[in-house]
């Protein structure tokens, strides 16, 4: 049997030498060491993909990882005086905190329980981004956004996620479920860090904790008896690691603060929180304020103005670090769209999101505004009612709508702020939830300007994705709360209640879990046909590599072939789906992408559906193209094979006399063709692929 | 050792994940047991139940272990004839593709609806059988959805009672891994909250 996991065991054993180097000796908490890492190699590697030296970077953190983790542990354990075995057990009580602890069986135990069960993509952004990115990463060695693929457009999203998966993956074959690991991997090195500061005798209180963070991204994105498999712990998508490392960042800087450790720790959390999404950049702004607020409003050394310059420069430090991830990012993406638009490619299209903020204070200032956003107003006051009755009335968590988690989640804050021993703990925990406030309502407010300047009309009108982008803010904000309340509890006077109020909590979401998940949707109980689909297009793809790499008259290796779909009916997943399964095989857009012979219809592009202009059926991806035009369409995309997933009585019509079958064996299935300058060739014989 | 004499509060987690584990063997042996007298008494037969014991829905048979789905919802009924227990479904279907989602589902008492809260999914075995393997129950009647997908179904061989062998019993399912881990945990935290909390009552009827 193949060992389909080695990579991931390699990887966690580089991650166990950076966390162990990081707590051996650069004194930072066993807790906190698995986030600071995970970050920094993600920055690395962004750095590294955009630099064109991925590989080697990747390879060198494993050797980094190694080397200081090994130098790091052998150091400690040849320090003179003690026994060994009383070495070994100040090292081990130094490494494996509760914290740390929950956070390597979290990620060991699922990563074994996906190298069982091997879930597989299934989601149209997983393959239309998320995962198709990632496996780009993967087969290619580079960062997506200069790999090779059929998108005619750059893509522009952040690419810290992928870099995750790079590093899980880097000795193996790309697999989906080993991104699902890398990416829960992140996810549970922030509830550990959550657990920072606990002791073992503590475990009353770890342990609850521990819990409530595993179930908290359900607790914030199911709002309804879920029917379908309910996909939290099995997806690419950004949205709940995106909530997650933004209480992730404060989470670590509240756990610094109170164990110790270099500031510099911080940064990769706080760069990493930057690059996760676009729309993260808000939140990492969000954590970065949180921290300088917290840094300069309440200093540990007395008088309160000491060291207040250097408390200052770490503040601007915190701020400057996800700015300077988003605007890097945003020129690096900026030079490569201009350089896919001259290319012939898509450039950008949205306004920045610098731009739209500036503008949309403007307005609310009662300031003038350029011609774009006045043309906007209404959309921008309409944005704004509808997110208002939204936050009030839209159920989107299990505890009820906006306003009721907010409720909750003051709730929790009031509640640490009780417990805290000393007037100046209840000041700082209310000051911080004031901040969260304030900056839960930029964050709305960047929402609205987002639906009223960057998105559609019709998404705006829709508030498309807004339970995405508001549970991404809830989820970092509830993991904030956790852990202002759980480094109260140990110190207070209300010792027991503050514990029982906790585990309470932790039953609670095992009750609302129960009611609301049903075991079939959950990460746990879901069936292997869930995958049927996918499955079918592995099996498809399968075989039509199978049919090239069989073909004498190839040119070039398989690997470095170009695709030219045609699925009938497809409404664009077919063509994601089928670019992400062929990779590294390349699925050429499949089309111009503006029909030289307009028949009205706009949509010239994508893979899908040829005909003939006359047969124009009302298919909204229909590609009106005469014979010739086909022809023409297939040979400059430069695509060696065309491969007919789908065919059907229009394609037969239109396009049967430029197949050497006439299209007969492209009506009992799948079937790919040698392109060439006369028309297309059957190979393989009937049936091929 | 030394910990537990000065922290007897940190036995507790042993004692609750320890006796967790006592429990999940008990029970798991507790059921192997109540089978095997089950077996030994003919109430649970291993045996083959050929296609004619089953009402067909949206299938047709097409020979007399070969079959075809109608609809993407094919179904097979079985009412359980003589109160037998039925522990396991093995499943045999050569499927020209991959036929989508396999379920079965039960009832316990006549006049029951099927639903999903009594619902099992199979593991594909290694021979490329389904095993499902039923929860103790008593099963009145069953009913098999043998794909999700318009296939034709070939060599469809279905047995009661085989396929499950007597360590099965002890392996937990993974939300079962999950709960054992989660459970207990939760217990043990309770428990010393409480143990906490009686030390104070005394500390304070003391001073």
């Amino acid at each position: 049997m193949e060992f389909i996991w080695f990579d991931l065991v390699i990887a966690m054993a580089a991650l166990f030498g950076l966390t162990a180097w990081l707590t051996l000796k650069q004194k930072l908490a066993a807790a906190l060491s698995p986030l600071c890492a995970l970050a920094a190699v993600s920055m690395v590697l962004t750095a590294a993909g955009m630099a064109g030296v991925l590989r080697p970077a990747a390879l060198a953190l494993y050797l980094l990882g190694f080397g200081l983790g090994g130098w790091a542990l052998y150091s400690e354990l040849h320090t003179p005086g003690g026994t060994p075995a009383a070495r070994w057990c100040a090292v081990s009580a130094r490494l494996f905190t509760p914290g740390a602890v929950a956070f390597w069986l979290l990620t060991v135990s699922f990563a074994v329980y996906f190298a069982v069960r091997q879930p597989l993509l299934n989601n149209f952004d997983e393959f239309s981004l998320w995962g198709t990115a990632a496996k780009i990463t993967s087969t290619q060695n580079v960062i997506y956004t200069e790999g090779e693929i059929g998108w005619p457009w750059q893509g522009t999203q952040n690419c810290g996620m992928m870099m995750l998966s790079y590093f899980f993956q880097l000795f193996g074959q790309f697999a989906a479920w080993k991104t699902y690991v890398a990416y829960n991997t992140l996810l549970f090195a922030c509830f550990g860090a959550v657990l920072c500061g606990l002791k073992w005798k503590d475990y009353a209180l770890a342990f609850p904790l521990a819990a409530i963070c595993w179930y908290a991204p359900y607790l914030f994105t199911v709002y309804g008896r879920t029917q379908y498999v309910w996909y939290v712990y099995t997806t690419s998508y950004g949205d709940i690691p995106a909530g997650i490392v933004f209480g992730g960042a404060v989470v670590f800087w509240l756990g610094l603060r109170q164990c110790g450790g270099p500031f510099w720790t911080l940064l990769p959390v706080l760069a990493l929180c930057a690059n996760i999404k676009s729309n993260t950049f808000v939140l990492s702004l969000a954590a970065a304020g949180l921290v300088a607020a917290d840094l300069i409003l309440f200093a540990d050394a007395k008088p309160w103005h000491k060291g207040l310059a250097g408390r200052v420069g770490k503040a601007l430090v915190a701020f400057v670090t996800p700015l300077a991830t988003y605007l890097i990012w945003g020129r690096y993406t900026a030079a490569l769209a201009a350089a896919n638009a001259e290319a012939g490619g898509m450039g950008t299209t949205s306004e920045s999101i610098i731009s739209v903020a500036v503008n949309g204070v403007k307005m609310l200032l009662g300031l003038p505004v350029g011609e774009y956003y006045e043309l906007r107003r209404g959309r921008f006051v309409q944005a704004a009612a509808d997110m208002l009755n939204a936050f009030l009335s839209i159920r989107i968590a299990m505890i009820g709508p906006g306003v009721v988690v907010v409720v909750f989640l003051t709730g929790l804050c009031v509640l640490a702020a009780l417990l805290a021993r000393t007037g100046k703990e209840k000041l700082r925990t209310l000051v911080l939830w004031a901040l969260i406030v304030i900056c839960f309502a930029a964050y709305n407010f960047m929402l609205v300007l987002s639906y009223a300047f960057i998105f559609t009309e019709a998404q705006g009108t829709a508030l498309i994705d807004y339970n995405r982008y508001l549970y991404s803010y809830y989820l970092g904000w509830f993991l904030t709360a956790l852990t202002l309340l759980a480094r109260q509890i140990p110190q207070s006077r209300l010792r027991l209640p503050g514990k029982a109020a906790v585990l309470a909590l932790a039953c609670a979401c095992v009750f609302l879990y129960g009611r609301y998940v049903s075991w079939d949707t959950s990460v746990f109980g879901y069936d292997d046909s869930e995958f049927t689909q996918v499955q079918v297009n592995q099996q498809t793809v399968a075989d039509a590599v199978e049919v090239i790499t069989q073909d004498e008259l190839r040119q070039g290796a398989v690997e470095q072939q170009r695709i030219f779909l045609v699925s009938q009916g497809d409404n664009g997943l077919r063509w994601f789906q089928l670019s992400y399964e062929f990779l590294p095989i390349v699925v050429d857009y499949s089309g111009w992408l503006r029909p030289e012979n307009s028949t009205g219809v706009e949509y010239g592009a994508g893979g899908g559906t040829f005909g003939l202009p006359e047969l124009y059926d009302g298919d909204v991806y229909y590609h009106a193209y005469t014979q010739d035009e086909f022809h023409r369409a297939v040979l400059e995309s430069g695509a060696g094979y065309l491969f007919v997933e789908t065919s059907n009585r229009i394609f037969e019509q239109s396009y049967a006399a430029l197949f050497s079958d006439e299209l007969a064996a492209a009506a009992h299935g799948p079937t790919v063709y040698r392109v060439s300058g006369e028309g297309f060739e059957l190979i393989g014989g009937e049936g091929a692929a | 050792m030394k910990i537990f004499a000065k922290r007897p509060r940190a036995l507790i987690p042993l004692v609750c994940y320890g006796l967790a584990a006592v429990v999940w063997f008990l029970l798991c042996t507790g059921q192997l047991a109540l089978d095997g007298v089950a077996r030994l008494q003919g109430r649970m037969p291993q045996v083959h139940a050929p296609l004619a014991e089953f009402e067909l829905y949206a299938l047709e048979a097409t020979g007399e272990d070969s079959l075809v789905s109608t609809t993407p919802d094919p179904q097979l009924y079985w009412y359980n004839p003589d109160g037998r227990v039925v522990r396991s479904v093995q499943l045999q279907i050569t499927f020209p593709r991959i036929p989508g989602e396999l379920a079965l589902y039960y009832t316990e008492q006549p006049g029951e609806a099927f639903g999903r809260d009594r619902k099992v999914y199979p593991i594909q075995q290694a021979d490329d059988s389904w095993l499902f393997v039923l929860p103790r129950a008593q099963v009145y009647s069953l009913r098999i959805d043998p794909s999700s997908e318009i296939i034709t179904m070939n060599d469809v061989q279905i047995q009661f009672n085989t396929g499950y062998r007597w360590w099965q019993y002890y392996l937990p399912g993974w939300q079962q891994a999950f709960d054992l881990l989660l459970f207990p945990g939760l217990a043990a935290s309770a428990l010393n909250i409480l143990a906490e909390a009686l030390r104070c009552r005394k500390a304070q009827k003391k001073g």
